[in-house]
């Protein structure tokens, strides 16, 4: 990585010749400086505090998101219920937060499964090149072009709708671009002097990638990672939207969307609740990454 | 150029039968199928199954039936669908130009508004306008598309009560321009809001590292024109980036109009979508699928031409 060089011309002898060098120090100057010293900021403590509250929610509201009151049909905010009751009598924010639950879980879950194979093939199509690299570029390069809620809806009418269907579907069709920019990173690092070095000394391909490569993509994978999770938290709203996702009456943020739709001129609250969550989500999912990526790494990453 | 775009043509071809097969076995592989729902309430009448699987030429064997498709599909048959009753075509080609007609007025939307944004803020950097344009796009990013419709309906048509919330026109009001545009405006605003801000940041990024290249500091320094230095240096140069967002967005307009036509009852391609893939609807989905193949193949192709024409040390093929 070029840009340690330039940061620190002491440090780039080191940097080129050894791999665990090359990740100490990637690890010390890009991710634990940029997290820690340039950027511990009031937006980021304040994301953090909106995943905690997500995530603890329902230790303090102790509401079954799906009991059904008929009698406290569609009423408004109050302090029986925070963000009112929908058409069923539920407590909105009970399901807000499961919701929640749901949004993280897919989200995190598909972005893992993006990010490993997009890795596994990114480096492989990188570091061994020819025509396996023509023949998974050339795949990726179509496949990006997909619209993914048109496989999602195709997965859901074949094999029915799910959160198990819909992590697999977001994971397997996420790993495109993290196996571009992999690929790019890798051809990069494979130019280095310790690459030259590891070979000669009669290490083997799946070392040199395992252990010298793949600690340097660390940050890079860092920043794929949360672009993944963002795409994964919009797309399972949107295919539990259609009905292609979550079902009810497990709530989603997507399902909750849909019935708030009739109320929409009645009851915004319905809608307005679980809209705000997911917008406040993707803010700060996409501070986390502004955080992180450096300009050099915005850069690269455009082109996905 | 010829041979390249005979390569070209051929590649198509080829991914486009790939795809086929794929697709026409993941419907095949799935449980359930057209049958059981043409049969209706009455699911034990066996003799009956039976003469509807053999008058749609579902009892052939599985290669037969591909083969079959494949080759009507070449000669421009794309079979009759089971529930319309009708030419696959002709139930396609009625709702096809609403879709359109919103996924090019998004396009468009996104690259005057989106780029011309990007590229102002660019040239303002650091101004109020550059941050304004920034943030507004952060924010606009954190919307998407399903919950930006709704926003809209909430604030324009529930509470200003400004625009229609649905439909492509008021009944009995066909062939009004005024009253189609104003149906228009909501969702193609939620359609096209997301690529707007993402061609207004690429753009931005794009436009102001051209604009800091050593070449444009020689092109003022040799004392060109202010506005030929930005249009015939700069934004030419800023092109490529711009040219490869933009191929993507087409294709991916498609996917995202089944989702706003979903919220504002909008008569496309995207409702007709989600309905034959539940009613097993082989024929419709399989066009479908193809349709949407080949606009991305098309994007793709144009994109690699325009690419040449921005640039032309970029070979075409």
């Amino acid at each position: 990585m070029v840009e340690i060089d330039e940061r620190n011309e002491s440090l780039a002898p080191l940097v080129r010749v050894l791999p665990g060098g090359a990740k100490a120090v990637k690890n010390r100057l890009l991710l634990t400086n940029r997290l820690l010293k340039r950027r511990i900021s009031i937006p980021v403590i304040l994301g953090l505090l909106w995943f905690v509250l997500l995530l603890t929610g329902p230790l303090f509201i102790r509401i079954d998101p799906n009991r059904i009151d008929l009698y406290r049909f569609v009423e408004p905010p109050s302090f029986n219920a925070l963000l009112g009751t929908d058409e069923n009598g539920r407590d909105v924010l009970a399901r807000v937060l499961a919701g929640a639950r749901v949004s993280l879980i897919i989200g995190f879950s598909s972005a893992a499964i993006s990010l490993l194979l997009g890795t596994a093939f990114g480096s492989l199509a990188g570091y061994l090149g020819g025509w396996l690299d023509n023949l998974i570029m050339r795949f990726v390069d179509f496949s990006l072009a997909v619209p993914t809620i048109i496989i999602i809806l195709l997965v859901a009418a074949v094999y029915g709708a799910g959160e198990f269907q819909l992590i697999l579907t977001i994971g397997l069709t996420g790993w495109m671009p993290v196996a571009r920019l992999a690929r790019g990173q890798v051809r990069e690092l494979k130019e280095m002097l310790w690459v030259e070095a590891s070979q000669s000394i009669g290490a083997s391909a799946s070392r040199i990638l395992i252990r010298g490569i793949m600690p340097a993509l660390g940050p890079v994978l860092f920043i794929a990672g949360v672009s993944e999770l963002r795409r994964a938290v919009i797309l399972e709203a949107t295919a539990s939207f259609l009905g292609a996702g979550i079902l009810l009456p497990n709530a989603s943020w997507g399902n909750m969307l849909t019935s708030a739709q009739v109320y929409l001129l009645t009851a915004p609250w319905l809608a307005l609740a679980p809209g705000f969550a997911l917008s406040i989500t993707l803010l700060v999912v996409g501070n986390f990454r502004a955080v992180v990526a450096a300009p050099r790494l915005k850069k690269k990453e455009r082109v996905a | 150029m010829f041979l390249f775009t005979v390569k070209r043509f051929f590649y198509a071809a080829l991914t486009l039968a790939v795809l086929a097969i794929v697709v026409f076995f993941a419907l095949r592989i799935a449980p359930g199928g057209p049958v059981a729902f043409l049969m209706g309430p009455d699911q034990s009448n066996r003799e009956r199954e039976a003469a509807i699987a053999k008058n749609l030429g579902l009892d052939q064997p599985l290669l037969i039936q591909l083969w079959r498709w494949l080759g009507n599909m070449a000669k421009g048959d794309f079979g009759y669908s089971y529930f319309h009753r009708q030419d696959t075509l002709a139930v396609i080609s009625e709702r096809f130009p609403a879709t359109l007609e919103l996924a090019l007025v998004c396009f468009t939307l996104a690259i005057v508004l989106g780029v011309g944004a990007g590229a102002l803020a660019a040239y303002f950097s650091g101004s109020i306008f550059d941050k304004f344009v920034s943030n507004t796009a952060l924010i606009i990013l954190a919307v998407p598309s399903v919950w930006m419709g709704l926003l809209l309906i909430v604030i324009f048509a529930a509470t200003l009560k400004i625009l229609p919330s649905a439909g492509q026109e008021t009944l009995g009001n066909s062939g009004n321009i005024l009253d189609h545009l104003a149906h228009l405006i909501l969702p193609s605003l939620s359609l096209s809001s997301g690529y707007i801000a993402t061609f207004a940041l690429n753009t931005r990024e794009v436009v102001a590292e051209t604009l800091s290249a050593d070449y444009i500091r020689t092109a003022r320094a040799k004392g060109l024109s202010e506005s030929w230095v930005v249009f015939r240096h700069a934004i030419r140069n800023a092109l490529i980036p711009i040219i490869s967002l933009g191929g993507m967005a087409l294709p991916d307009l498609l996917g995202g109009s089944a989702v706003v036509e979903a919220v504002f009852a909008w008569p496309g391609i995207g409702q007709l979508m989600v309905d034959s893939f539940g009613r097993r609807d082989y024929p419709v989905v399989l066009a479908i699928s193809m349709l949407v193949a080949v606009t991305v193949l098309f994007c793709s192709w144009l994109s690699d031409v325009l690419y040449h024409l921005a640039d032309p040390r970029i070979k075409y093929g």
